[in-house]
């Protein structure tokens, strides 16, 4: 009885434990610095997070940083997919590509931010930078992906004279898709980093980076935490429904 | 310079003709100016041992491999050790080789079930091939080799994974769907009662580089042929000698 118990509540009791562990090392080196100007305490910082869900400029905010964050990871997703599948039929494009793509990839992201900066509206520069970050390793994920493809099995279609269009849909689709499909959730919740921290970085207006900037400035270390804890929330989010969707879609496959 | 050729203008009665074949990987020479005349409509079985280049003539058949030589053959259908099957239904495994052949949707459907039927694989269509035991995966590769238009079926140990019993009844599916559909085949293996069983023509592989010594044909029809036969006995302990 007990064990059952124990095996039924322990998905919740183990995260449960380990919010409840994170708090207490809050509240501790909360009164240990005993300043909430300096460190917060986790009242202050629940007050300010209550103010934002009441707050429609924050609302606008996320909704703007989220839209980036979509849109980035889609133009990436996509790029991603055309082009992994084009370099497969076509390799001299991927020979091309490759030294573009190394070069995206080493490229420090703050430098590149600051270039990008100076160039784009602040509006965007989120979005650009999210793609040369992200649409090299969604890219990379996808040649991977291909190369799992079985040679025998296409040896057997090039035999057969299978058009390629069928070769995509039964061949290299059903190969793909699970692994691609394995890694999306954790590269969402890195784009929802990676977009916030450019947001911080550009300025940019109506955006979870842009309140995280004006907190730093008027040095609110209130709305900071709320803020962190908020994107993080929202990176968990996004992960939780895309692998949530990820299963459905490989069990469909299935 | 590898040459295959996909043509009936070169062939007569659907022979498979191999010249000059040279092959090697490597350093190790497999076939040196290798020739031989496979005749049109008749079951070769090329008996080896494992490693002695059996795959490899048919890969060079097939133009898997590169090689020297000429290989003249109409269009081939190749059944594969491991039955090669896309993470699909069944029914669209054997569908996939059909659409170059077959425009009409409806007349593609009736030919993918006609094979599925003749493989005894039809009531199966709708599931996941690489689901099927190792014997269904082999009769989904069989009605996929017999869907496809070819006149030429290479086949490369089908059934070596397989235990007694299943490979028994597959053999028959196999001469029914020849009897149906006869196309000229030659089936490699190490095993000789599968040989004994299937071929009107046995030939052994040996050597190196290798060589193709023709030990029999057989005259009497697979389904009544009776591998205890005296002839059978005495052809079996030939084989058994040679290899």
């Amino acid at each position: 009885m007990k064990s059952n118990l124990f095996k039924k509540l322990s998905p919740i009791m183990y995260p449960l434990a380990s919010i409840a562990f994170m708090l207490l090392v809050w509240h501790l080196l909360f009164v240990w610095v005993g300043s909430e100007f300096i460190f917060p305490s986790i009242g202050a910082t629940l007050a300010k997070l209550g103010q934002y869900f009441v707050s429609g400029k924050f609302w606008l905010a996320l909704l703007a940083t989220l839209g980036r964050v979509l849109l980035c990871f889609a133009i990436s997703l996509v790029l991603a997919i055309a082009i992994g599948v084009l370099t497969k039929f076509v390799p001299p494009v991927g020979k091309v590509l490759s030294p573009i793509i190394a070069l995206f990839r080493s490229a420090p992201t703050v430098a590149v931010m600051v270039i990008l900066i100076l160039l784009v509206d602040t509006l965007f520069t989120p979005i650009i930078v999210g793609l040369l970050v992200v649409f090299p390793m969604l890219y990379a994920s996808v040649t991977s992906a291909i190369d799992q493809v079985d040679v025998g099995t296409l040896q057997m279609c090039h035999l057969y004279n299978v058009p390629k269009i069928h070769q995509f849909k039964y061949v290299y689709l059903p190969t793909v898709a699970p692994y691609l499909l394995g890694e999306l959730p954790a590269t969402l919740s890195f784009t929802v980093k990676l977009i916030i921290s450019a947001e911080i970085l550009s300025y940019s207006y109506q955006s979870i980076g842009g309140l995280i900037q004006s907190a730093n400035v008027y040095e609110d270390m209130a709305s900071l935490f709320a803020l962190t804890i908020l994107s993080v929330l929202v990176a968990t989010l996004l992960d939780v429904a895309l692998t949530f969707v990820a299963k459905r879609v490989k069990g469909g496959a299935r | 310079m590898t040459k295959v050729t996909h043509a009936n203008m070169h062939t007569s009665a659907n022979d498979v003709v191999v010249q000059n074949l040279t092959l090697a990987y490597g350093q190790n020479v497999i076939y040196n100016n290798f020739s031989h005349t496979f005749d049109g409509g008749k079951l070769h079985v090329i008996l080896g041992k494992s490693g002695c280049g059996k795959t490899s003539l048919l890969n060079a058949i097939a133009g898997f491999v590169p090689f020297d030589g000429n290989v003249v053959c109409d269009k081939l259908s190749y059944v594969f050790q491991q039955p090669r099957l896309a993470h699909t239904t069944v029914f669209n495994n054997v569908e996939m080789v059909l659409f170059n052949s077959i425009a009409d949707k409806a007349l593609r459907v009736q030919t993918v079930q006609k094979f599925l039927d003749m493989a005894e694989v039809g009531h199966l269509a709708q599931n996941f091939a690489t689901k099927l035991s190792g014997g269904e995966q082999q009769r989904v590769s069989l009605a996929r080799a017999f869907a496809y238009p070819s006149q030429v079926l290479l086949m490369d140990e089908p059934f070596k994974s397989l235990d007694l019993g299943i490979r028994k009844t597959l053999y028959k599916t196999l001469d029914n769907l020849l009897a149906q559909t006869p196309r000229t085949t030659i089936l490699v293996t190490h095993d000789i009662d599968e040989a004994l069983a299937l071929a009107d023509t046995i030939y052994i592989l040996q050597n190196k580089p290798c060589t193709l010594t023709q030990v029999c044909k057989i005259d009497t029809s697979r389904s009544e042929r009776d591998l205890y036969s005296q002839d059978m006995l005495s052809l079996r302990k030939q084989l058994e000698s040679l290899l």
